[in-house]
């Protein structure tokens, strides 16, 4: 497609806007890279050479072996990172715990008679650590009072909200003004009736 | 998708992803990034379906998978010299002036900010329309055609400058 100088001017300013085909680009292209341009738009050519030059450019790098290769490298996972492992292992792992407690558990119950008698207990051990447990709660229960002392300030706590509570009467206060001016509203809805009846009345 | 139905359907667009790729990288670079890109797609092959193609996935992957690597290492002042490789040795009958001035214009591409230099490259460079790039982009068509309409005059200021220089340094040398 030969195309004259007006024409591809009229193009050109379409292709600057935005506004030309693909089709229309291609006539560009080829007309600029054609080797015959008007001397008046010799400025536009390095554009277009440049651009159906780089439209040449390829990947010398990336090989279809190469890709076929490395990916069939990826695709290779070991047996203990798929994820359907451990599931299958954890399973596994569960059920023999449970089934190892019971047997533990039925062991221990047929045996129950003599598996805690083995120690004998005298009476003077019994009262010993009666009297140690006696004195570590008694520490305990003095720290713990210690501990809470600080908590007595939150009464003053208490004390604020009752201000607060104040400000529900403020509210309240604002209700009624609410009330009120809704009242007022509907006086000015009346007024405004009336005013149309006034202007149908005038004629 | 078996694996060498995969391939097959990739290998013909590695070049367009590759160059979209050069035109935010290096080239080094942009060939690490499409053999990521790749993998990236095999893992992901389910979500394939929910893009118009292939092709317009792994263009976004492609330029997310770039854009992630300008922010890890800083690429502010790396590249200009790269970017003046010789890239065509197909035509070498072209005149040198008219490869300097395809290298210029290559430097004022450079210069773009890059949603336009990838929006001139995806419409100028592949042909593709206007909705593609769109979704690439993740832009509204209206907002692609006026982001390369400013894209393209900003290339032909820069052309022109550059132009009216020549022209006054060589005034100045006859005179």
């Amino acid at each position: 497609m030969i195309m004259n100088t007006t024409e591809i001017k009229i193009l050109l300013d379409k292709y600057y806007e935005g506004e030309t085909t693909l089709d229309e680009e291609r006539i560009l292209r080829s007309y600029f890279t054609s080797g015959n341009v008007d001397a008046e738009l010799a400025d536009h050519i390095s554009l277009f050479a440049y651009q159906a030059r780089e439209a040449n450019v390829v990947a010398s790098a990336v090989s279809e072996q190469e890709l076929t290769e490395a990916l069939a490298e990826r695709n290779v996972i070991p047996f203990y990172q798929k994820r359907n492992f451990w599931v299958y292992f954890s399973g596994i792992a569960a059920s023999l715990l449970f089934i190892g407690s019971l047997i533990f558990e039925t062991q221990f119950r047929t045996n129950s008679g003599t598996a805690l008698s083995t120690t004998q207990y005298t009476q003077t051990d019994a009262r010993r650590a009666y009297e140690q447990t006696k004195t570590a709660l008694a520490f305990v229960s003095t720290k713990y009072t210690t501990g809470t002392e600080p908590l007595g300030e939150i009464s003053k706590f208490g004390n604020g909200t009752k201000a607060a509570m104040e400000l529900a009467r403020f509210n309240n206060q604002l209700n009624n003004i609410n009330t009120n001016m809704s009242k007022v509203n509907n006086g000015v809805d009346n007024l405004s009736k009336l005013s149309k009846f006034t202007i149908i009345v005038k004629p | 998708m078996t694996q060498s139905e995969f391939v097959n359907r990739v290998m013909p667009i590695k070049d367009k992803l590759y160059r979209l790729a050069r035109k935010i990288l290096n080239a080094s670079d942009a060939e690490d990034i499409v053999q990521d890109v790749f993998y990236r797609l095999w893992a992901k092959r389910g979500e394939i379906g929910k893009y118009r193609s292939l092709e317009a996935f792994a263009m976004v992957v492609t330029r997310n998978l770039c854009l992630d690597r300008i922010k890890l290492k800083s690429y502010r002042n790396e590249g200009l010299t790269e970017w003046n490789q010789p890239v065509d040795e197909k035509n070498p009958e072209k005149t040198t002036e008219l490869k300097n001035d395809v290298e210029m214009v290559q430097l004022v591409m450079k210069s773009l900010p890059e949603q336009q230099r990838s929006i001139l490259q995806m419409r100028d460079i592949e042909e593709m329309e206007f909705d593609e790039i769109g979704e690439v982009m993740g832009m509204q068509i209206n907002a692609v055609r006026v982001s390369l309409s400013r894209a393209r005059k900003t290339v032909r200021d820069q052309i022109n400058k550059m132009h009216d220089y020549e022209y006054n340094r060589n005034k100045n040398i006859a005179g």
